[in-house]
C-alpha cells in the first residue's frame, strides 16, 4: 500500500472508548501494518485496528472522526486531526460504507410478504366476511333505530330537515298506489323487518336503502319514471338491497377497512391525499359488487311478480343519454356499475319478451303515485 | 488550552472538558516522571485526582456542533421518499437523527445515533402485520356492539379512536426504547427499561383522570408519564431519575388553561351575541377574542418550552445532576424567524422551481405533440373522447401528455420537499440547538463510573409509531 507508507510516520492524539466504561483515554494513533494503532500517552499498546474493517460513524461533515474497529464493534475513537483525519479517508475507502447484511434483507423480506399477505387477506377476505355474517346477528330493532338515524341525517343533509314531515310525502292515494306496487313486486317474500319505503320530496333521481328495511324513494325519481313499471324495478332494486342487508354490511365493512391505507402509507409529503383516494376506491369497489348483485336479484323479483325488466333497462338508457357515461379515470371511483353495463342485463333477464302483462299500477293508481307530493 | 483551576463557572469551557483534565494529567505523569518520582501512574493519579478535585464540583455546558448539511440531507430524501412512494422515509429519519444527535457535544464528545433505515422497515413492516388485523378487527367488534346495543349513535361514535387509543401509548413507549436503545455516548449506551404494557395502562387511567377533571389534571398526567420514561432511562449502568413535582408543570399549564378559558368565553358569547342585535358586547367580544387566541398559542408554546425545561432541569444520572435554563422568549423568537424565513423561501425558490420543472415539461408535451402531427385541440378532443370510453387509449396520444403530467406533479412535490428540508434546517435544527445549548451537566465526570449495557434488540424500531403517525420526530418534538 503506497497510500500507506506515505503516513507510516504520522501520529495524532485522539479520545478512546473502551466500550466497556465511559472513562475518557488520552491516546497516541499512528499506522501500522495494515493497521490503526492506538497507544495510550504511557505508550502502552490499547488496540490494533485493521483497515479493511475499520469505520467511521460520524458523519461526512463532522468536524470530529468517530470510529469503530468494525461495523458493530463497542470501541470508539474519537480524532479531529486533520491531516489524520485526511490520511484515513485516503487509506480506508470503505470508511464510510454501511453494509446492510443479507439477513437482514431476508428479515425484511418475510415480513414485507406477511405485511402485504395480511392487508390483503383483511381487504378482501376478513373484513367482507365478517360484514356479512355479522350483520344478521343485530337485532333488527336496533338496525331499524340506525335506519332511522341515517334517514335523518340524509333529510338533515339534503336540506328538508325543516319541512313539514322532515319533507317526505303523504298524500293517501299516492300512498296507498306505493302500497299496492310494494306488495307487488314484494310477492311472498320474507323481511326480518317490515317494509317502509317513503317518498321524499327533491327534485333528485335517486332512491336509497338503509339499514332495518328503510327505503327512500326520491320525487325526482318518480318524475323521471315514465311508466310505474320503471319505479317498480328501481323498488325491487333497493329491496334487494334490504334483502341482502347491504346497508349494514357496508357500514360494518367501511369500518373495518378504515385507516388502512393511511396505516400503510404513512403521512408524509401529502400521501394523506392519496390514502383518502385509495380509500374512495375500495369502498367503491365493494359497492359496486353490491350493487350487482342488487340488480340481478331485482331482476329475477320483476320476472316472479310477472313484471317485464325491459323499462327498468330503460330506464338506465334514458339516465345515460341525459347525463353521460362516467370519465374513465372515474370509473374506478364510481359506486354503481355502468349504466350501460346495468340496462343490457336488465333486458337480458327480461322474461316476458314483449308479450302482455298485467301492469304493476292502474293507470289511475300510477297517476296518484305521481302526486303523492302534492299538498295533503 | 490547559487552564487554571478556578471554582467559578466561566465560559472558557475547555477547562471543564475532560479532555483537558486528560491532557493536564498525561503533563502532569511526564513532569513527575522527570522529575524522578517513578512510573508509579496510578500513586501519580491518586494525588492528582485530589488536586483536581478540590473545587469540589465542576460542570459542563452541552454544544450544538453542525456535523453536516440538515437542509440537503432532508432534501435529498425527500425526493427520494417521493421516488420511493414512501419507502425511504425510513432512512430519511434515520439520517436527519444521525445529524441532530451527532451534532450534541456533552462535555466535549458527540453523542452517536446507531439506528438504520433498514431496521425502521423492518420495524414498519412488523407493526403493519399487526396493526392491520387488529385494527380491522376492533373496528368491526365494535361497532357491532354498539349497533347491537346502542341506537343509531353508535354510528357516530369514533370506534376507530377507542381501538387506537391504548396502542398509542404503547407506541410512544416503544419508539422511545427504539431511539434511546440506539444513542450512544463515549462508547457506552443508552436504554430504557420494559414496561411498555404498564406504561399504556397507567397513561390511560392518568388520560380519564385528565378528562374527567376538564383537563386541570393534565400536567400530573405529563409529569407522571415523564417520570416513568425517565426513572427506566438508562446510560450503560446508571440510571436517570426524574425530580421534581407535577406542581412545577401546574404552575405553567394555569396559564394556558386561563388562557384557554377565555378564548372559550368570547367564542361563545360571540356566537350567542351574533343571534341578537349588534351592540357594544358583541364588537367587544370580537376585538377581545382574537387577542385570547393569539394569547392561547403562546401560553402553549409556554407551556411546551417552560415543560422541556422543567423536566430537564430536574434530571440526574447518578451524582450527575442535569439543568436546563432555555428562555421561552428566545424561543419564540427562534420559531418566528424559521417561520418567516421557511415561508419565504417555500414561496420565492418553490415558485421559481414550480415553474422549470413544469415549464419544461409544458414544453417537451409541445414538441412532443409537433412531433405526433396534432394540434393542442385535436389532442384535446381526441383525449375527451377517450376519457368518455367512446374510443379506446391509444399511447400514441396520450405519450406527449406524459412530460406535462410529469412536470406538473414534480412541482408539486418540489414544493412539498422544499418546504419540509427547510423546516428541517431553519426551524427544527435551531429549536433543537438551543434546547441543547441551555443544558447544563453538573459533576459530568461522575459518569466516567458508567459501564457497558447490552444491546436492546427493539426489533420493531418504533413501527407501531411510525405507522399510527406517533413517531418521535427527527428532531426529537
Amino acid at each position: 500500500m503506497t497510500a500507506l507508507s506515505e503516513y507510516e510516520k504520522l501520529e495524532a492524539m485522539g479520545r478512546y472508548f473502551d466500550g466497556q466504561s465511559a472513562r475518557p483515554q488520552d491516546v497516541i494513533i499512528g499506522f501500522g501494518k495494515r493497521s490503526l494503532t492506538i497507544f495510550s500517552t504511557t505508550d502502552v499498546a490499547l488496540a490494533h485496528w485493521p483497515l479493511g474493517s475499520l469505520r467511521a460513524v460520524s458523519g461526512r461533515g463532522a468536524e470530529e472522526m468517530v470510529l469503530v474497529p468494525s461495523g458493530d464493534a463497542e470501541e470508539r475513537l474519537i480524532l479531529d486531526d486533520a491531516l489524520m483525519k485526511g490520511a484515513l479517508s485516503k487509506v480506508c475507502p470503505d470508511l464510510y460504507r454501511r453494509a446492510t447484511s443479507g439477513k437482514s434483507v431476508r428479515v425484511a423480506g418475510l415480513w414485507g410478504l406477511s405485511a402485504v399477505a395480511s392487508v390483503v387477506a383483511i381487504v378482501f377476505f376478513i373484513i367482507p366476511a365478517l360484514a356479512v355474517n355479522l350483520a344478521p346477528l343485530i337485532p333488527p330493532e336496533r338496525e331499524q333505530a340506525l335506519g332511522d338515524a341515517v334517514a335523518k341525517q340524509i333529510t338533515f343533509m339534503l336540506g328538508t330537515s325543516d319541512e313539514k314531515n322532515r319533507g317526505f310525502c303523504g298524500e293517501s292515494e299516492g300512498t296507498a298506489a306505493l302500497q299496492r306496487m310494494e306488495d307487488r313486486v314484494m310477492g311472498d317474500l320474507e323481511l326480518p323487518y317490515p317494509l317502509r319505503v317513503d317518498v321524499l320530496d327533491h327534485p333528485l333521481v335517486n332512491a336509497v336503502a338503509m339499514p332495518g328495511g328503510r327505503v327512500i324513494l326520491f320525487r325526482g325519481l318518480i318524475d323521471e319514471s315514465e311508466t310505474p313499471e320503471e319505479v317498480a324495478g328501481v323498488l325491487a332494486h333497493e329491496i334487494a338491497h334490504v334483502v341482502h342487508r347491504d346497508p349494514t354490511v357496508g357500514v360494518l365493512r367501511t369500518a373495518g377497512t378504515a385507516g388502512i391505507f393511511s396505516l400503510v402509507l404513512g403521512d408524509l409529503f401529502g400521501a394523506g391525499v392519496i390514502a383518502a383516494a385509495g380509500e374512495a376506491m375500495l369502498n367503491a369497489s365493494y359497492q359496486r359488487e353490491a350493487e350487482l348483485r342488487a340488480d340481478n336479484t331485482a331482476i329475477q323479483m320483476l320476472a316472479d311478480a310477472g313484471l317485464p325488466s325491459d323499462p327498468f333497462a330503460g330506464f338506465f338508457e334514458r339516465l345515460r343519454e341525459k347525463h353521460g357515461d362516467t370519465p374513465l379515470v372515474m370509473r374506478y371511483f364510481a359506486s354503481h356499475p355502468e349504466l350501460e353495463g346495468r340496462a343490457e342485463r336488465a333486458r337480458a333477464g327480461d322474461t316476458l319478451e314483449g308479450s302482455d302483462f298485467v301492469p304493476v299500477l292502474t293507470d289511475r293508481d300510477w297517476v296518484a303515485l305521481q302526486g303523492i307530493c302534492s299538498d295533503f | 488550552m490547559s487552564s487554571e483551576t478556578e471554582p467559578k463557572f466561566s465560559w472558557d469551557l475547555e477547562q471543564y472538558s475532560t479532555k483537558a483534565r486528560q491532557e493536564k494529567r498525561a503533563q502532569q505523569v511526564a513532569e513527575k516522571r522527570a522529575a524522578g518520582l517513578g512510573n508509579d501512574e496510578d500513586h501519580i493519579a491518586e494525588v492528582d485526582d485530589g488536586d483536581w478535585l478540590a473545587p469540589a464540583e465542576t460542570k459542563a455546558r452541552a454544544r450544538y456542533v453542525d456535523s453536516g448539511s440538515v437542509f440537503w440531507t432532508a432534501f435529498g430524501g425527500g425526493v427520494l421518499t417521493v421516488l420511493t412512494l414512501g419507502f425511504y422515509r425510513f432512512w430519511l429519519i434515520t439520517a436527519l437523527r444521525r445529524l441532530y444527535v451527532g451534532s450534541i457535544r456533552i462535555d466535549n464528545d458527540p453523542i452517536e445515533y446507531t439506528g438504520r433505515g433498514f431496521e425502521k422497515l423492518i420495524g414498519f413492516l412488523i407493526a403493519i402485520c399487526f396493526l392491520a388485523i387488529y385494527l380491522a378487527l376492533t373496528n368491526v367488534a365494535l361497532l357491532f356492539f354498539g349497533l347491537s346495543s346502542l341506537d343509531g349513535a353508535a354510528l357516530f361514535t369514533p370506534f376507530s379512536l377507542i381501538a387506537v387509543l391504548p396502542f398509542l401509548f404503547y407506541a410512544q413507549y416503544r419508539s422511545q426504547r427504539y431511539v434511546l436503545s440506539r444513542l450512544r455516548w463515549r462508547s457506552i449506551r443508552f436504554g430504557l427499561g420494559g414496561g411498555a404494557w404498564s406504561y399504556t395502562g397507567r397513561s390511560i387511567l392518568w388520560l380519564m383522570l385528565t378528562v374527567l377533571t376538564l383537563g386541570i389534571m393534565y400536567p400530573y398526567m405529563h409529569f407522571k408519564q415523564a417520570k416513568y420514561l425517565t426513572d427506566r432511562t438508562h446510560f450503560g449502568s446508571m440510571t436517570f431519575q426524574q425530580n421534581g413535582s407535577w406542581l412545577g408543570l401546574l404552575s405553567l399549564w394555569i396559564w394556558l388553561y386561563i388562557s384557554f378559558g377565555m378564548m372559550f368565553l368570547f367564542g361563545w358569547g360571540l356566537a350567542e351575541e351574533m343571534q341578537l342585535q349588534a351592540d357594544g358586547v358583541q364588537v367587544l367580544f370580537s376585538v377581545l377574542l382574537p387577542f385570547a387566541i393569539l394569547l392561547t398559542m403562546i401560553m402553549a408554546f409556554n407551556y411546551q418550552v417552560g415543560a422541556f425545561r422543567y423536566l430537564w432541569d430536574n434530571r440526574s444520572v447518578g451524582r450527575t445532576r442535569i439543568e436546563n435554563d432555555v428562555s421561552v422568549g428566545s424561543l419564540i423568537l427562534t420559531y418566528l424567524k424559521g417561520y418567516i424565513a421557511v415561508s419565504v423561501l417555500t414561496f420565492v425558490i418553490g415558485v421559481v422551481g414550480a415553474l422549470v420543472i413544469g415549464g419544461a415539461g409544458y414544453l417537451a408535451t409541445m414538441a412532443m405533440m409537433g412531433d405526433v402531427g396534432m394540434s393542442p385541440d385535436e389532442l384535446s378532443t381526441e383525449l375527451e373522447a377517450m376519457m368518455a370510453g367512446d374510443i379506446p387509449p391509444t399511447p400514441a396520444a396520450i405519450a406527449p401528455l406524459l412530460p406535462l403530467a410529469l412536470g406538473v406533479v414534480g412541482a408539486y412535490v418540489f414544493i412539498f420537499v422544499l418546504s419540509f428540508a427547510l423546516t428541517q434546517s431553519l426551524i427544527i435544527q435551531p429549536i433543537l440547538r438551543r434546547k441543547v445549548e441551555a443544558m447544563l451537566i453538573r459533576n459530568p465526570q461522575a459518569l466516567e463510573r458508567a459501564g457497558q449495557r447490552s444491546q436492546d434488540g427493539a426489533a420493531e424500531a418504533g413501527g407501531f409509531a411510525d405507522a399510527l403517525g406517533v413517531d418521535v420526530g427527527a428532531g426529537f418534538g
